[in-house]
Protein backbone atom coordinates (compact mmCIF):
# COMPACT_ATOMS: atom_id res chain seq x y z
CA UNK A 1 0.00 0.00 0.00
CA UNK A 2 3.07 2.92 1.13
CA UNK A 3 4.79 1.88 -2.24
CA UNK A 4 1.41 2.32 -4.15
CA UNK A 5 1.02 5.66 -2.29
CA UNK A 6 4.71 6.56 -3.41
CA UNK A 7 3.80 5.80 -7.04
CA UNK A 8 0.43 7.55 -7.15
CA UNK A 9 2.07 10.59 -5.59
CA UNK A 10 5.32 10.55 -8.21
CA UNK A 11 3.13 10.76 -11.22
CA UNK A 12 1.18 13.38 -9.50
CA UNK A 13 3.89 15.30 -9.28
CA UNK A 14 4.83 14.38 -12.79
CA UNK A 15 2.01 15.20 -14.54
CA UNK A 16 0.97 18.17 -12.15
CA UNK A 17 3.33 20.83 -14.20
CA UNK A 18 3.75 21.23 -17.71
CA UNK A 19 5.85 23.89 -19.03
CA UNK A 20 5.68 25.12 -22.76
CA UNK A 21 8.44 27.02 -23.64
CA UNK A 22 7.79 30.25 -26.29
CA UNK A 23 11.42 30.90 -26.78
CA UNK A 24 14.45 29.74 -28.55
CA UNK A 25 17.14 29.67 -25.94
CA UNK A 26 20.30 30.70 -28.20
CA UNK A 27 23.20 29.87 -26.13
CA UNK A 28 26.20 32.47 -26.51
CA UNK A 29 29.57 30.68 -27.14
CA UNK A 30 31.41 33.16 -25.30
CA UNK A 31 29.09 32.25 -21.97
CA UNK A 32 26.64 30.04 -22.81
CA UNK A 33 24.60 30.92 -19.71
CA UNK A 34 23.23 33.97 -21.57
CA UNK A 35 21.27 34.49 -24.89
CA UNK A 36 22.96 35.36 -27.96
CA UNK A 37 22.10 38.74 -29.02
CA UNK A 38 19.60 38.15 -31.80
CA UNK A 39 16.85 39.52 -33.81
CA UNK A 40 14.09 36.64 -34.81
CA UNK A 41 11.68 37.22 -31.89
CA UNK A 42 13.92 34.23 -30.09
CA UNK A 43 11.20 35.63 -26.95
CA UNK A 44 14.20 36.10 -24.41
CA UNK A 45 16.65 38.54 -22.64
CA UNK A 46 19.64 38.53 -20.51
CA UNK A 47 22.04 40.54 -18.58
CA UNK A 48 24.41 40.74 -15.89
CA UNK A 49 23.00 41.70 -12.56
CA UNK A 50 25.82 42.05 -10.12
CA UNK A 51 27.76 40.26 -12.37
CA UNK A 52 25.62 37.39 -12.16
CA UNK A 53 23.41 36.13 -15.08
CA UNK A 54 20.17 36.80 -15.66
CA UNK A 55 18.09 35.28 -18.18
CA UNK A 56 14.10 35.42 -18.70
CA UNK A 57 12.51 33.14 -21.14
CA UNK A 58 9.16 33.51 -22.32
CA UNK A 59 7.09 30.17 -20.69
CA UNK A 60 3.71 28.98 -20.47
CA UNK A 61 3.27 26.74 -16.99
CA UNK A 62 -0.20 25.07 -16.89
CA UNK A 63 -0.22 23.34 -13.21
CA UNK A 64 -3.29 20.99 -12.18
CA UNK A 65 -3.13 22.99 -9.12
CA UNK A 66 -4.51 26.27 -10.84
CA UNK A 67 -7.45 26.80 -13.18
CA UNK A 68 -5.36 28.54 -16.10
CA UNK A 69 -1.77 28.32 -17.29
CA UNK A 70 0.62 31.58 -16.18
CA UNK A 71 3.29 33.18 -18.35
CA UNK A 72 6.56 34.10 -17.40
CA UNK A 73 10.14 35.48 -19.19
CA UNK A 74 7.45 37.68 -20.91
CA UNK A 75 8.11 41.59 -22.05
CA UNK A 76 4.87 43.50 -21.49
CA UNK A 77 4.53 47.69 -22.09
CA UNK A 78 2.77 49.28 -19.80
CA UNK A 79 1.49 52.72 -20.21
CA UNK A 80 2.02 55.16 -17.48
CA UNK A 81 -0.16 57.81 -15.90
CA UNK A 82 -1.17 60.73 -18.19
CA UNK A 83 0.22 59.04 -21.20
CA UNK A 84 3.73 59.91 -19.33
CA UNK A 85 5.40 57.14 -21.12
CA UNK A 86 6.15 53.65 -21.04
CA UNK A 87 7.31 51.09 -18.32
CA UNK A 88 9.19 48.23 -20.70
CA UNK A 89 9.45 45.36 -18.30
CA UNK A 90 11.25 41.97 -18.92
CA UNK A 91 9.03 40.24 -16.21
CA UNK A 92 9.49 36.14 -14.48
CA UNK A 93 13.47 36.35 -15.07
CA UNK A 94 15.64 34.36 -12.72
CA UNK A 95 19.11 35.53 -11.50
CA UNK A 96 21.16 32.41 -11.50
CA UNK A 97 23.19 32.28 -8.39
CA UNK A 98 26.18 29.77 -7.82
CA UNK A 99 23.81 27.45 -5.65
CA UNK A 100 20.47 28.91 -6.45
CA UNK A 101 18.04 30.88 -8.42
CA UNK A 102 16.07 33.95 -7.82
CA UNK A 103 12.96 35.55 -9.22
CA UNK A 104 13.93 39.22 -10.81
CA UNK A 105 12.80 41.37 -13.51
CA UNK A 106 14.12 44.11 -14.93
CA UNK A 107 12.73 46.91 -16.57
CA UNK A 108 13.62 50.35 -17.99
CA UNK A 109 11.31 53.50 -17.90
CA UNK A 110 10.94 55.69 -21.31
CA UNK A 111 9.29 58.93 -20.58
CA UNK A 112 9.89 60.23 -23.82
CA UNK A 113 7.97 57.58 -25.34
CA UNK A 114 3.94 56.79 -24.93
CA UNK A 115 3.74 52.93 -26.54
CA UNK A 116 -0.07 52.03 -26.28
CA UNK A 117 0.04 49.39 -29.07
CA UNK A 118 2.25 47.22 -31.20
CA UNK A 119 2.42 49.38 -34.26
CA UNK A 120 3.94 52.40 -31.88
CA UNK A 121 7.19 50.63 -31.71
CA UNK A 122 8.01 51.61 -35.36
CA UNK A 123 9.33 55.23 -33.15
CA UNK A 124 11.99 52.98 -31.45
CA UNK A 125 13.90 51.65 -34.00
CA UNK A 126 17.25 52.50 -34.18
CA UNK A 127 16.82 54.53 -30.93
CA UNK A 128 19.39 55.21 -28.68
CA UNK A 129 18.09 56.17 -25.26
CA UNK A 130 19.78 57.69 -22.69
CA UNK A 131 19.02 56.77 -19.75
CA UNK A 132 19.16 59.68 -16.75
CA UNK A 133 18.03 58.68 -14.14
CA UNK A 134 14.93 61.30 -14.46
CA UNK A 135 12.86 61.05 -17.59
CA UNK A 136 14.07 57.73 -18.72
CA UNK A 137 15.74 55.11 -15.97
CA UNK A 138 16.30 51.69 -15.14
CA UNK A 139 14.68 49.47 -12.66
CA UNK A 140 15.52 46.18 -11.35
CA UNK A 141 13.37 44.56 -9.00
CA UNK A 142 13.84 41.10 -6.79
CA UNK A 143 10.86 38.97 -6.57
CA UNK A 144 9.03 40.30 -9.67
CA UNK A 145 6.87 42.87 -7.81
CA UNK A 146 6.58 45.23 -10.37
CA UNK A 147 3.66 47.15 -8.55
CA UNK A 148 5.22 50.26 -8.08
CA UNK A 149 8.20 52.33 -9.62
CA UNK A 150 10.94 53.11 -7.08
CA UNK A 151 12.20 56.37 -8.61
CA UNK A 152 14.65 56.07 -5.77
CA UNK A 153 16.63 53.24 -7.04
CA UNK A 154 16.28 54.38 -10.78
CA UNK A 155 19.36 53.51 -13.02
CA UNK A 156 21.22 55.30 -15.38
CA UNK A 157 22.91 54.08 -18.45
CA UNK A 158 21.84 53.29 -22.09
CA UNK A 159 19.21 51.61 -24.07
CA UNK A 160 19.39 50.79 -27.68
CA UNK A 161 16.78 49.84 -30.01
CA UNK A 162 18.67 48.20 -32.73
CA UNK A 163 15.93 46.14 -34.49
CA UNK A 164 12.27 46.94 -34.73
CA UNK A 165 10.33 44.95 -37.32
CA UNK A 166 6.45 44.27 -38.57
CA UNK A 167 5.99 40.60 -39.16
CA UNK A 168 2.38 40.50 -39.47
CA UNK A 169 -0.49 42.94 -38.94
CA UNK A 170 -0.38 43.90 -35.27
CA UNK A 171 2.83 41.54 -34.64
CA UNK A 172 6.32 42.56 -33.73
CA UNK A 173 9.66 41.98 -33.08
CA UNK A 174 12.05 43.66 -31.40
CA UNK A 175 15.16 43.71 -30.41
CA UNK A 176 18.40 45.70 -28.02
CA UNK A 177 20.88 45.94 -25.81
CA UNK A 178 21.09 47.75 -22.61
CA UNK A 179 22.93 48.13 -19.11
CA UNK A 180 22.53 50.81 -16.14
CA UNK A 181 23.27 50.77 -12.87
CA UNK A 182 21.52 51.92 -9.89
CA UNK A 183 22.84 54.16 -7.04
CA UNK A 184 19.96 54.21 -5.04
CA UNK A 185 19.05 54.72 -1.29
CA UNK A 186 17.88 51.28 -0.65
CA UNK A 187 19.57 49.96 -3.61
CA UNK A 188 23.02 49.62 -5.15
CA UNK A 189 23.09 47.47 -8.42
CA UNK A 190 24.36 46.66 -11.66
CA UNK A 191 22.32 45.72 -14.57
CA UNK A 192 25.06 45.47 -17.50
CA UNK A 193 26.10 43.62 -21.11
CA UNK A 194 21.75 43.41 -21.22
CA UNK A 195 20.05 42.33 -24.54
CA UNK A 196 16.42 41.32 -25.79
CA UNK A 197 14.80 39.95 -28.75
CA UNK A 198 11.23 39.19 -28.24
CA UNK A 199 7.94 38.87 -30.08
CA UNK A 200 5.23 41.53 -29.58
CA UNK A 201 1.13 41.52 -29.79
CA UNK A 202 -1.07 43.62 -28.61
CA UNK A 203 -1.69 41.39 -25.12
CA UNK A 204 1.32 42.93 -23.84
CA UNK A 205 0.55 46.39 -23.97
CA UNK A 206 -1.36 47.57 -20.39
CA UNK A 207 -2.06 50.50 -18.36
CA UNK A 208 0.28 50.46 -15.38
CA UNK B 1 23.77 20.51 -36.04
CA UNK B 2 24.89 22.17 -39.73
CA UNK B 3 22.98 23.08 -42.11
CA UNK B 4 23.80 21.13 -45.01
CA UNK B 5 21.01 23.37 -46.78
CA UNK B 6 23.51 26.37 -47.31
CA UNK B 7 26.78 24.81 -48.96
CA UNK B 8 29.34 27.38 -49.51
CA UNK B 9 31.66 27.74 -51.81
CA UNK B 10 34.31 26.12 -49.24
CA UNK B 11 32.34 23.28 -48.39
CA UNK B 12 32.31 22.47 -51.91
CA UNK B 13 36.60 22.22 -52.25
CA UNK B 14 36.15 20.29 -48.76
CA UNK B 15 33.87 17.70 -50.34
CA UNK B 16 35.52 17.47 -53.87
CA UNK B 17 38.82 17.05 -51.89
CA UNK B 18 37.50 14.41 -49.96
CA UNK B 19 36.05 13.00 -52.82
CA UNK B 20 39.37 12.92 -54.74
CA UNK B 21 41.12 10.93 -51.45
CA UNK B 22 38.74 8.58 -51.26
CA UNK B 23 39.06 7.73 -55.35
CA UNK B 24 42.46 8.03 -54.44
CA UNK B 25 42.13 5.30 -51.20
CA UNK B 26 40.51 3.10 -53.97
CA UNK B 27 42.65 3.48 -57.06
CA UNK B 28 46.45 3.55 -55.80
CA UNK B 29 45.98 0.44 -53.75
CA UNK B 30 44.53 -1.45 -55.89
CA UNK B 31 46.54 -1.17 -58.08
CA UNK B 32 49.80 -1.78 -56.26
CA UNK B 33 51.29 1.46 -56.48
CA UNK B 34 50.42 2.16 -52.35
CA UNK B 35 49.75 0.19 -49.21
CA UNK B 36 46.48 0.65 -47.49
CA UNK B 37 45.75 0.67 -43.47
CA UNK B 38 44.29 1.60 -40.43
CA UNK B 39 45.40 4.39 -38.15
CA UNK B 40 44.05 3.74 -34.82
CA UNK B 41 44.85 6.14 -32.36
CA UNK B 42 43.92 7.60 -28.72
CA UNK B 43 44.01 11.62 -28.92
CA UNK B 44 44.25 13.72 -26.59
CA UNK B 45 42.87 17.22 -27.50
CA UNK B 46 44.20 20.41 -25.65
CA UNK B 47 42.65 23.61 -26.01
CA UNK B 48 43.82 26.95 -24.88
CA UNK B 49 42.68 30.83 -24.78
CA UNK B 50 44.24 34.17 -25.32
CA UNK B 51 42.13 35.53 -22.50
CA UNK B 52 41.38 34.34 -18.88
CA UNK B 53 37.71 35.18 -19.66
CA UNK B 54 37.76 31.68 -21.31
CA UNK B 55 38.13 28.66 -20.00
CA UNK B 56 38.35 25.15 -22.42
CA UNK B 57 39.51 21.89 -21.06
CA UNK B 58 39.55 18.49 -23.02
CA UNK B 59 36.90 16.01 -22.27
CA UNK B 60 38.51 12.52 -21.90
CA UNK B 61 40.45 10.77 -24.79
CA UNK B 62 39.17 9.90 -28.29
CA UNK B 63 39.26 6.86 -30.40
CA UNK B 64 39.48 8.03 -33.87
CA UNK B 65 40.72 5.74 -36.21
CA UNK B 66 40.98 6.57 -40.06
CA UNK B 67 42.15 4.92 -43.18
CA UNK B 68 45.52 5.63 -44.61
CA UNK B 69 47.60 4.72 -47.65
CA UNK B 70 51.50 5.33 -47.96
CA UNK B 71 53.28 5.34 -50.99
CA UNK B 72 56.48 5.17 -52.14
CA UNK B 73 59.19 5.19 -55.27
CA UNK B 74 60.87 1.50 -54.48
CA UNK B 75 60.60 -0.92 -51.41
CA UNK B 76 63.65 0.33 -50.23
CA UNK B 77 62.98 3.78 -50.55
CA UNK B 78 64.00 6.36 -47.31
CA UNK B 79 60.98 8.85 -48.36
CA UNK B 80 57.21 8.10 -47.98
CA UNK B 81 54.14 9.80 -48.59
CA UNK B 82 51.31 9.09 -46.23
CA UNK B 83 47.52 9.86 -46.88
CA UNK B 84 45.05 9.72 -44.73
CA UNK B 85 41.24 10.03 -44.53
CA UNK B 86 38.75 10.00 -41.41
CA UNK B 87 36.39 12.16 -39.24
CA UNK B 88 37.11 15.00 -37.15
CA UNK B 89 36.35 14.32 -33.69
CA UNK B 90 36.78 16.79 -30.32
CA UNK B 91 35.46 16.89 -26.94
CA UNK B 92 35.55 19.87 -24.78
CA UNK B 93 34.30 21.51 -21.55
CA UNK B 94 34.06 25.03 -21.15
CA UNK B 95 33.48 26.48 -17.52
CA UNK B 96 31.59 29.60 -16.74
CA UNK B 97 31.18 30.55 -13.18
CA UNK B 98 29.46 26.94 -11.58
CA UNK B 99 28.75 25.72 -14.67
CA UNK B 100 30.45 23.32 -17.10
CA UNK B 101 28.87 23.24 -20.89
CA UNK B 102 30.03 19.65 -22.62
CA UNK B 103 30.59 20.07 -26.72
CA UNK B 104 31.64 18.06 -29.41
CA UNK B 105 33.17 18.58 -32.58
CA UNK B 106 31.75 16.34 -35.13
CA UNK B 107 32.66 16.32 -38.73
CA UNK B 108 32.38 13.74 -41.96
CA UNK B 109 36.03 15.52 -42.99
CA UNK B 110 39.63 14.89 -41.23
CA UNK B 111 42.62 14.53 -43.54
CA UNK B 112 46.31 14.37 -42.91
CA UNK B 113 49.27 13.95 -45.71
CA UNK B 114 52.75 13.58 -44.19
CA UNK B 115 55.97 13.13 -46.05
CA UNK B 116 57.99 10.39 -43.93
CA UNK B 117 61.47 9.66 -43.73
CA UNK B 118 63.08 6.17 -42.80
CA UNK B 119 65.56 6.18 -40.18
CA UNK B 120 65.72 2.53 -40.93
CA UNK B 121 63.87 -0.76 -41.25
CA UNK B 122 62.18 0.38 -37.71
CA UNK B 123 62.54 3.64 -37.18
CA UNK B 124 60.85 7.06 -39.14
CA UNK B 125 59.79 10.27 -38.81
CA UNK B 126 56.86 12.33 -40.50
CA UNK B 127 55.77 16.08 -41.30
CA UNK B 128 52.70 17.15 -42.41
CA UNK B 129 49.60 19.04 -42.78
CA UNK B 130 46.27 18.41 -41.38
CA UNK B 131 42.96 19.51 -42.00
CA UNK B 132 39.03 19.15 -40.45
CA UNK B 133 35.79 19.85 -41.33
CA UNK B 134 32.84 20.30 -38.49
CA UNK B 135 30.44 20.99 -36.58
CA UNK B 136 30.50 22.22 -32.82
CA UNK B 137 27.73 21.11 -30.95
CA UNK B 138 26.30 20.89 -27.10
CA UNK B 139 26.49 17.34 -26.19
CA UNK B 140 23.26 15.88 -24.86
CA UNK B 141 19.50 15.97 -25.44
CA UNK B 142 17.82 18.52 -26.56
CA UNK B 143 14.52 19.50 -24.40
CA UNK B 144 12.67 21.85 -26.23
CA UNK B 145 11.91 20.21 -29.72
CA UNK B 146 9.13 22.87 -30.48
CA UNK B 147 10.08 23.74 -34.22
CA UNK B 148 9.03 27.30 -33.82
CA UNK B 149 11.15 27.86 -31.13
CA UNK B 150 14.43 25.43 -31.20
CA UNK B 151 17.24 26.05 -28.61
CA UNK B 152 20.33 26.03 -29.73
CA UNK B 153 24.30 27.01 -29.63
CA UNK B 154 24.56 30.12 -31.11
CA UNK B 155 27.17 31.79 -34.10
CA UNK B 156 30.87 31.68 -33.34
CA UNK B 157 32.70 28.48 -32.99
CA UNK B 158 34.71 27.42 -36.56
CA UNK B 159 33.61 24.63 -39.09
CA UNK B 160 36.99 24.41 -40.17
CA UNK B 161 40.56 23.72 -39.14
CA UNK B 162 44.01 23.32 -40.48
CA UNK B 163 47.46 22.23 -38.89
CA UNK B 164 51.08 20.92 -39.06
CA UNK B 165 51.87 17.35 -37.62
CA UNK B 166 55.10 15.81 -36.71
CA UNK B 167 55.31 11.63 -36.28
CA UNK B 168 57.72 9.48 -35.16
CA UNK B 169 56.85 5.74 -35.17
CA UNK B 170 58.32 1.99 -34.40
CA UNK B 171 57.68 -0.43 -37.19
CA UNK B 172 57.06 -3.64 -35.08
CA UNK B 173 56.75 -5.92 -38.00
CA UNK B 174 55.73 -6.02 -41.45
CA UNK B 175 51.81 -5.78 -40.15
CA UNK B 176 52.05 -3.31 -37.02
CA UNK B 177 53.85 -0.10 -36.31
CA UNK B 178 53.13 2.25 -32.71
CA UNK B 179 54.01 5.93 -33.20
CA UNK B 180 53.26 9.17 -31.44
CA UNK B 181 51.89 12.26 -33.26
CA UNK B 182 51.70 15.91 -32.55
CA UNK B 183 49.49 18.59 -34.11
CA UNK B 184 49.45 22.11 -33.68
CA UNK B 185 46.11 23.54 -35.56
CA UNK B 186 46.37 26.84 -36.42
CA UNK B 187 43.06 28.53 -36.51
CA UNK B 188 41.42 30.41 -33.93
CA UNK B 189 38.34 27.69 -33.07
CA UNK B 190 35.99 30.75 -31.70
CA UNK B 191 35.20 34.23 -32.89
CA UNK B 192 32.72 36.51 -30.75
CA UNK B 193 31.62 39.79 -30.12
CA UNK B 194 30.97 40.48 -26.31
CA UNK B 195 28.28 43.40 -25.45
CA UNK B 196 29.63 46.23 -23.26
CA UNK B 197 28.58 46.98 -19.86
CA UNK B 198 25.85 49.79 -21.71
CA UNK B 199 24.76 47.46 -24.18
CA UNK B 200 27.43 48.66 -26.97
CA UNK B 201 29.00 45.91 -29.31
CA UNK B 202 32.69 45.07 -28.81
CA UNK B 203 34.88 44.62 -31.53
CA UNK B 204 35.09 41.15 -33.16
CA UNK B 205 37.68 38.74 -31.25
CA UNK B 206 38.94 35.22 -32.14
CA UNK B 207 40.78 32.88 -29.68
CA UNK B 208 40.69 29.01 -28.65
CA UNK B 209 43.14 27.07 -29.95
CA UNK B 210 43.76 23.67 -30.53
CA UNK B 211 46.81 20.82 -29.95
CA UNK B 212 46.60 17.08 -29.99
CA UNK B 213 49.11 14.50 -28.93
CA UNK B 214 47.35 11.10 -30.48
CA UNK B 215 49.49 7.47 -29.59
CA UNK B 216 48.19 5.03 -32.32
CA UNK B 217 48.81 1.75 -33.62
CA UNK B 218 48.43 1.08 -37.67
CA UNK B 219 47.94 -1.93 -38.87
CA UNK B 220 48.95 -2.36 -42.48
CA UNK B 221 46.29 -4.54 -44.92
CA UNK B 222 47.74 -5.99 -47.93
CA UNK B 223 51.11 -7.37 -49.32
CA UNK B 224 53.16 -4.29 -49.93
CA UNK B 225 55.34 -3.79 -46.90
CA UNK B 226 57.97 -0.92 -48.34
CA UNK B 227 60.43 -0.53 -45.37
CA UNK B 228 59.24 -2.61 -42.74
CA UNK B 229 60.51 -5.88 -43.94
Amino acid sequence: MKTVSTYLILVLLLTSCYVDDESSFIKEPFDPRMPQYSEEGANTAGAYVDGQPWVSRKRIISSIFSSSPYTKGTMNFYGLEDSSGTFVAFEGGDLLLDQSTVSCSVGIVLGEFYLSNPDDLDQLDNKRVELDGTINYGQMILQNDFSQLVEENAGTGVLHIRNVVKTAEGEWNISGTFGFSINGENQESTVFSGRFDYEVSDEQFHEF
Amino acid sequence: MRDLSNITATDRVVLRTALFLLLALGIFPSSGQAQLYFDIPVQFDYYRTDTDELNFSRRGAIFNPSICMVVAGNDSSKFEVHVGLGIFLSKFNQEVGSSTFEFNAIGPFQTTAAAYYNFSNKIQAGLGVSFGWYAVNEKGIQFNLDPEYPDRLGDGYSTLNFGNNIDARYNINETFSIGAKFTYWYLPQLEYVKIGNYGDFKGSQKDLYLTRLEFSVRVFLNSRQYNRK
